[in-house]
C-alpha cells in the first residue's frame, strides 16, 4: 500500500515538472489571437478600400492625407485609435471598429497652411497599448 | 557743530569701533616709532598725500600723477633706508609693547657714571667714543653694532675700552642706563676744517652729530683729552665738572620732571590727531555725498538638494542699484557683491524665489536701493535619460511627379538626458531642416538633430548627427491622390 501511495506520488511530479507551464500556454494562445497591424501607411488617399501614393512626405496643396491601417487575427469585434500630432502636440483621435476576422479601416485630415511641419499618427489598441507609429511631414 | 550733525547722524556702533580701533592702531605706530626717521618721513609722505588729494580736487591732473609716483617712490625708499632702523624698532619690542605701555625716554642717565668712567677712561689714556642718543634715532647712522642691553657702570665701561678687548674698536651707545650696543661704527666726517690732531675716533663723532642729535665724547688715546660733539659745537672737556655739566644740559631736556609731563601731552596731541584723522578719514569714506550706481551682479545658487538639478531661471543676473560715498561706489568691485539665492525649499518643478536683502551680500558702508527683478522663477527637476525616436524634419517641396516613400533614420533612436518634468511631454526629437529641393533619386544625407528645449542634451558620447536614408520613386501615371473615393 505503502508503495503504491509512493509510485503515485512520483507519477504525480513527474508529471508536473515535465508539462509545460500554464502561463507558457496562456501566452502562446494569446499570441495567437493578438491583433496584428498587416499593414500600416500614410497616404494621399483611399480608392478602393487600398492605399493610393504611400510616402512619408506631403505637400501642402493635397490639402487632405490618410492614414491606412489593415488588422488581421482580430479576436472579436474591438476598437482602435489614431492618434493625429504634430510635433509632440496632440491634433485629433480617431476611434475606429474593426471586425474579425481581418479589417481595414483608414482615417483622414484636411491640411491648413499652418500645419506644415512633421507629424506623426500613433496607432493604438482599445486599451491604448501602442500597436504603431507613422511618422510623416506636411511641407509646401 | 550745526554742520556736522548730518554727517554723524545714523552712525552705527560698528562704525564708531572702527574709528577708535584704527585711531588706536595709527596711534601705536606713532608710539612706536617716534623719535625715528621713519615716522618724520611717513609725515612727510602723508603731507605728500594731502597734497595730492587737493591737486585732484583742484583738477590739477600732471601735478596729482607726479605727486602719486612720488609717494609710491617714497614709501618704496622709506623701507630701502630705513630698513636697519624699522627692523631695530621691531625686534627690540616684546609684543605687548606693540599694543600697550609707553617706551619712557626719561630713564634718568646716570650722569656721575658716565662722567667717572670717561674721566678713569682719561687718566688711563684709554681711548673711548661714546654715543648718547636724544630724540632722533640714530639705528639709520650706526651700523654693525653688537647688541649689548648692559647696566651700565664704570667697570663696564673701562672692560668695554680696555686696550685689545674685541669690542674696544668703535663706539658704545648709552641709551637711559644701560648700554645698548657697542663697537658699533659711526659714519665719518668729511670736513676739511677740522684740526689736525683730530683722530678717527673725532672724525666719527662729527660724522654722527652732522646727522642726529646725539651727544658723542671722545676721550683721545695719544693726549687723554675729553672732547664733546653735540650739533655744530665741540668742545674740549677740561675737568669732570665741566663734563658733567655739558652731560646734564643734553640730558635735561628729556630727564627733568617736566619731562614727563611733556611727554604726556604730547602722547595726547598725537592721539587725538590720530583721531581726528581717521574720523576724517572714514567721514570722506563713508558720509561723501550720496552716489549710485547699477551693478549687474550673477546670481548664485544654493542648498538645493543634491539630486535636483536646475534646469531654468527666469534671469542668470539682478541689476542691484547701490548707493553710498562717492569713493566708497567707486571702490567697490564685482566680486564683493554676491547674491545667493537658497534653494532649500525649493521643490521639483517652477519655483519663485524671492531676492530679499538678506541673500545680497554688499561691502561695508554700500546701502541696497533697489534689486531687479525682485524674484526669480528657477527651475528644479531630477536628471533623468530617455530614448527617443528621431524623425527627420523635411522644408520645402519635392518635385511634381516624385513621392518621397520611405524614409530610414541610423541611428533611429537618441539617449536624451534632460529634467524628468520636460521630457515627460517629450516623445520624439526632429532633425534639422531637410530640404527637399535638389531630391530626385534616393540616397543619403546626413543631418544634426535639434535639442528643443534647449535644455536636453544628448547622454555622453552620442553623436550629434544621423543619417537619413530615403527613398524616391516616380508618382505612378494616372492615379491621383486627389481622387479619392470612399
Amino acid at each position: 500500500m505503502r508503495n503504491i501511495t509512493r509510485n503515485v506520488c512520483w507519477l504525480f511530479i513527474v508529471a508536473v515538472v515535465s508539462a509545460p507551464p500554464w502561463t507558457e500556454f496562456r501566452q502562446e494562445a494569446a499570441a495567437a489571437d493578438q491583433l496584428k497591424v498587416v499593414r500600416a501607411v500614410m497616404c494621399e488617399s483611399i480608392q478602393q478600400y487600398e492605399p493610393v501614393n504611400p510616402a512619408v512626405v506631403f505637400s501642402i496643396a493635397r490639402s487632405r492625407i490618410s492614414c491606412f491601417t489593415e488588422f488581421d487575427r482580430i479576436p472579436e469585434k474591438t476598437y482602435i485609435h489614431h492618434k493625429w500630432y504634430r510635433r509632440d502636440s496632440l491634433i485629433t483621435v480617431k476611434r475606429l471598429t474593426i471586425n474579425p476576422p481581418r479589417w481595414s479601416s483608414f482615417t483622414s485630415v484636411q491640411l491648413r497652411d499652418a500645419d506644415k511641419g512633421p507629424w506623426r499618427v500613433e496607432i493604438t489598441d482599445d486599451n491604448d497599448n501602442p500597436l504603431r507609429t507613422l511618422r510623416f511631414s506636411i511641407t509646401e | 557743530m550745526g554742520p556736522l550733525i548730518p554727517f554723524f547722524s545714523g552712525l552705527r556702533w560698528q562704525d564708531i569701533v572702527d574709528i577708535l580701533l584704527n585711531s588706536f592702531i595709527l596711534f601705536r605706530l606713532y608710539v612706536l616709532f617716534r623719535g625715528t626717521n621713519v615716522i618724520r618721513m611717513i609725515m612727510a609722505i602723508a603731507m605728500l598725500w594731502i597734497l595730492e588729494r587737493m591737486a585732484v580736487n583742484m583738477g590739477l591732473i600732471v601735478t596729482s600723477w607726479a605727486m602719486q609716483g612720488i609717494i609710491a617712490a617714497a614709501a618704496l625708499i622709506v623701507i630701502i633706508v630705513f630698513r636697519n632702523e624699522i627692523a631695530s624698532v621691531l625686534q627690540t619690542r616684546n609684543v605687548k609693547s606693540f599694543f600697550w605701555g609707553f617706551p619712557r625716554r626719561q630713564i634718568q642717565t646716570p650722569v656721575e657714571i658716565i662722567v667717572e668712567s670717561v674721566y678713569e677712561l682719561a687718566s688711563r689714556k684709554l681711548g673711548a667714543l661714546i654715543v648718547l642718543p636724544l630724540k632722533k634715532g640714530i639705528e639709520s647712522v650706526v651700523q654693525s653694532g653688537i647688541p649689548l642691553q648692559g647696566k651700565l657702570s664704570r667697570e663696564m665701561v673701562l672692560s668695554i675700552f680696555w686696550h685689545g678687548t674685541p669690542a674696544h674698536d668703535g663706539a658704545t651707545i648709552i641709551q637711559g642706563d644701560k648700554i645698548s650696543e657697542v663697537a658699533a661704527i659711526l659714519p665719518l666726517s668729511k670736513r676739511g676744517d677740522l684740526p689736525s690732531y683730530f683722530g678717527t675716533r673725532h672724525r666719527a663723532a662729527v660724522g654722527l652729530v652732522e646727522k642726529t642729535d646725539a651727544l658723542v665724547i671722545v676721550v683721545s688715546e695719544e693726549r687723554g683729552q675729553v672732547t664733546v660733539f653735540k650739533d655744530e659745537s665741540i668742545i674740549n672737556i677740561n675737568d669732570n665738572i665741566e663734563l658733567d655739566q655739558v652731560l646734564r644740559e643734553h640730558a635735561g631736556a628729556l630727564s627733568a620732571s617736566g619731562g614727563l609731563k611733556r611727554q604726556t601731552v604730547e602722547l595726547s596731541i598725537a592721539a587725538m590727531i590720530c583721531l581726528a584723522g581717521i574720523t576724517g578719514i572714514w567721514l570722506s569714506f563713508a558720509r561723501g555725498l550720496e552716489t549710485l550706481m547699477t551693478l549687474e551682479v550673477p546670481v548664485e545658487f544654493m542648498n538645493r538638494e543634491p539630486k535636483m538639478e536646475i534646469f531654468a531661471a527666469s534671469a542668470s543676473s539682478v541689476k542691484l542699484q547701490l548707493s553710498g560715498s562717492g569713493t566708497l561706489i567707486k571702490s567697490v568691485r564685482p566680486d564683493q557683491v554676491k547674491v545667493k539665492l537658497n534653494l532649500a525649499n525649493a521643490v521639483a518643478g517652477s519655483n519663485q524665489v524671492a531676492i530679499t536683502r538678506d541673500s545680497i551680500a554688499l561691502p561695508p558702508g554700500i546701502q541696497l536701493k533697489r534689486v531687479d527683478p525682485q524674484a526669480l522663477e528657477v527651475t528644479l527637476d531630477l536628471p533623468v535619460e530617455k530614448t527617443l525616436p528621431v524623425q527627420p524634419d523635411w522644408t520645402g517641396k519635392l518635385a511634381d511627379g516624385l513621392i518621397l516613400e520611405d524614409v530610414r533614420m541610423v541611428p533611429d533612436k537618441v539617449k536624451v538626458v534632460g529634467g524628468s518634468l520636460v521630457l515627460k511631454d517629450i516623445q520624439t526629437i526632429y532633425t534639422g531642416k531637410i530640404p527637399l529641393e535638389g531630391i530626385t533619386i534616393g540616397g543619403t544625407t546626413t543631418v544634426g538633430v535639434i535639442l528643443q528645449p534647449s535644455l536636453l542634451k544628448l547622454e555622453d558620447g552620442t553623436r550629434n548627427r544621423v543619417d537619413v536614408v530615403y527613398k524616391v520613386s516616380r508618382r505612378p501615371a494616372g492615379v491621383s491622390g486627389n481622387d479619392m473615393t470612399y
